[in-house]
């Protein structure tokens, strides 16, 4: 392989942001592997020098915000759109006690269709689907509260 | 110490100050909630914290200044008592009122303590009336070129003519001699109609030597009231405290007493409770002091004060918002030890351009006579959202000179890597003649430290 297709090779895969490339024609073999920027992920307990006591979990518990952000990485490979609390509140999967639920799992919602209800300072707000799919998961139990980014909703697009 | 009513504390703000009110909050027993942006997941408070909420993304518009999410989150995680830190929300009288309006102890003064003396034009009118002495302004709206050429006279040069609107320095000129003051006047009448579209001007004293020192009081709900010593905090760049120290090496005692005793004076008058600041400018030629403005919340230098009276600001406070009687007397603060505090920024020491970003390695300094109120740790990354802020160093000792030496120390001692700070700042001014000698005033960074480095470079 001269060295002018080489560099196509390359530019190829950098330009599909690929990991990984093989390429291989008759004897000839070529693997090329680009060293991916890692994300600075930092997990609670890391890092940090604890001063107090350990953390308490409460309805607002940690483990709530773990499993939101474990779960992200894999969501925007798989198609999966989260729709996330646009603030700090309390979560009602239907509008009222003993109404019907506005979604269950397995339901196909269409983009501005109310999947829930966020109460903040007793003020009940829906919240729209950003994004036409089919519902597979509800993240938040009815009645919980939740925090300004915290996923409620998984939506296969 | 049995607490009333207060059982949670939601702290609404970040960095040190949250680690500090929450360490006090441990102390007395109640628990804590820290909120918190999506660029501070991974922030210190939010770890030491019992519970913490995220608020809001980034912007501090959308989270740490974003009422009605504290209050949801509040709300949600049922805290009875909100503390503002400083900054932020903390001389927010709106806050404070919707904070009492939904049954939530505010640690702070009342509403109507924030909203009097946080106006700078009315906190100075009620200084006067408690015999307190103010710069008095002299209006040039509606006076004939006689009546303030006298009124000048009265005051005496040098003065200095400020544009209402104008700010941060803008829109003042010196005046030395009355030959030039009423065509100075007509000259800066047209510039801040240009620079600001007002062209409303006042005339003060111009303070040829000038000194910041301030005051710490600190009272309950029931009138009795403390001050706890003044502090120097001479040395600023453009407008911003570096360097903070007590006792003010250049106050007699005489003076210091009688600012203590006016600061109490005004606290009284308007029925102040909780802690709060009163700042002076002292001239050092004339020996004088006037009043400047109030600062209704804890300070970010008031651990300078703590290590002279052996008080706990923040605990007190919270005591104090609980509706319980102050537990000091005047007669129980005694005085020691010489403190000085030096705030270590992420930036730029000779730019203060900011630099935020990952601290691959930090070692924080220790030893007798060191404490370090700071949030940072090896692999956090400061995020560039907010104040640079990452330490506050606070040394104490039994004088002025091994106190300097002291904080040498610990700046030498210190090692943040990754990030700029202005480390090699500290070290310049406390190294310098001048801050050794005291001799210095408010333009103390900008002639002595800044000019040097502009020339060098």
């Amino acid at each position: 392989m001269d060295l002018d297709k080489l560099k196509k090779f390359l530019d190829l895969a950098k330009k599909e942001n690929v990991s990984e490339l093989d390429y291989q024609s008759g004897d000839f073999k070529i693997r090329v592997s680009f060293k991916q920027r890692s994300q600075e992920i930092y997990f609670p307990g890391n890092a940090a020098t604890p001063i107090g006591s350990k953390n308490v979990t409460s309805q607002m518990s940690s483990a709530n915000t773990k499993i939101d952000k474990s779960d992200e990485s894999k969501n925007n490979e798989a198609g999966i759109q989260v729709v996330k609390a646009p603030f700090v509140g309390t979560f009602y999967t239907s509008a009222a006690p003993g109404v019907p639920v506005y979604v269950k799992v397995g339901d196909r919602v269409k983009k501005g269709q109310t999947l829930c209800i966020l109460e903040a300072m007793k003020i009940m707000n829906e919240i729209e689907s950003d994004c036409s799919g089919v519902v597979t998961e509800i993240c938040v139990e009815n009645e919980n509260y939740v925090e300004y980014g915290q996923a409620l909703f998984k939506i296969k697009i | 110490m049995k607490l009333k009513k207060i059982q949670k504390v939601l702290i609404a703000n970040r960095g040190e100050i949250a680690i500090r009110v929450i360490r006090s909050c441990r102390e007395l027993g109640i628990e804590t909630v820290a909120v918190y942006s999506t660029a501070d997941e991974n922030s210190l408070h939010v770890k030491v914290a019992d519970e913490s909420v995220c608020i809001g993304p980034p912007k501090s518009k959308d989270s740490y200044l974003n009422i009605p999410s504290i209050l949801s989150a509040a709300h949600i995680t049922g805290a009875d008592a909100i503390h503002p830190g400083y900054g932020f929300l903390s001389e927010n009288a709106e806050f404070a009122a919707i904070c009492e309006k939904m049954n939530i102890t505010f640690i702070g003064p009342s509403v109507s303590c924030i909203q009097m003396m946080g106006s700078k034009i009315e906190s100075k009118l009620l200084a006067k009336k408690a015999g307190v002495p103010t710069l008095e302004p002299i209006y040039v709206e509606g006076q004939t070129d006689d009546q303030i050429l006298a009124k000048v006279n009265e005051v005496g040069y040098p003065v200095l003519i400020k544009a209402s609107a104008g700010g941060g320095g803008r829109g003042m000129q010196r005046i030395d001699r009355e030959e030039q003051l009423l065509s100075t006047i007509q000259k800066l009448k047209n510039e801040a109609e240009l620079a600001f579209g007002d062209n409303t001007l006042f005339i003060e004293k111009f303070i040829t030597k000038p000194r910041h020192i301030e005051v710490q009081i600190l009272a309950d709900k029931f009138g009795h009231m403390i001050h706890l010593g003044e502090r120097d905090c001479t040395i600023q760049r453009r407008y911003q405290k570096i360097v903070e120290e007590s006792p003010s090496p250049v106050l007699t005692e005489d003076a210091r007493l009688d600012m203590c005793h006016c600061a109490l004076n005004l606290a009284r008058l308007v029925n102040y409770d909780s802690v709060g600041t009163m700042e002076f400018l002292y001239d050092l030629d004339a020996q004088k002091f006037y009043f400047m403005e109030m600062n209704t919340r804890i300070q970010v230098e008031h651990p300078v004060t703590e290590h002279r009276v052996d008080v706990d600001l923040i605990t007190e406070q919270i005591l104090c918002a609980d509706g319980n009687e102050l537990r000091y007397k005047q007669e129980d603060i005694v005085f020691r030890n010489h403190v000085i505090e030096c705030r270590i920024n992420a930036e730029d020491p000779w730019t203060m351009t900011p630099s935020p970003g990952l601290i691959q390695h930090y070692h924080r300094p220790g030893g007798l006579g060191i404490r370090v109120d700071d949030f940072i740790y090896t692999g956090f990354s400061v995020p560039p959202y907010y104040d640079s802020l990452v330490s506050k160093i606070i040394v104490y000792a039994r004088n002025r000179e091994e106190c300097i030496n002291r904080m040498l120390r610990a700046l030498k001692d210190t090692t943040i890597v990754g990030i700029k700070t202005n480390i090699e700042l500290h070290k310049a001014i406390l190294e310098h003649p001048k801050f050794q000698n005291s001799d210095y005033t408010t333009d103390f960074l900008a002639k002595e430290i800044y000019s040097d480095k502009s020339q060098n470079s």
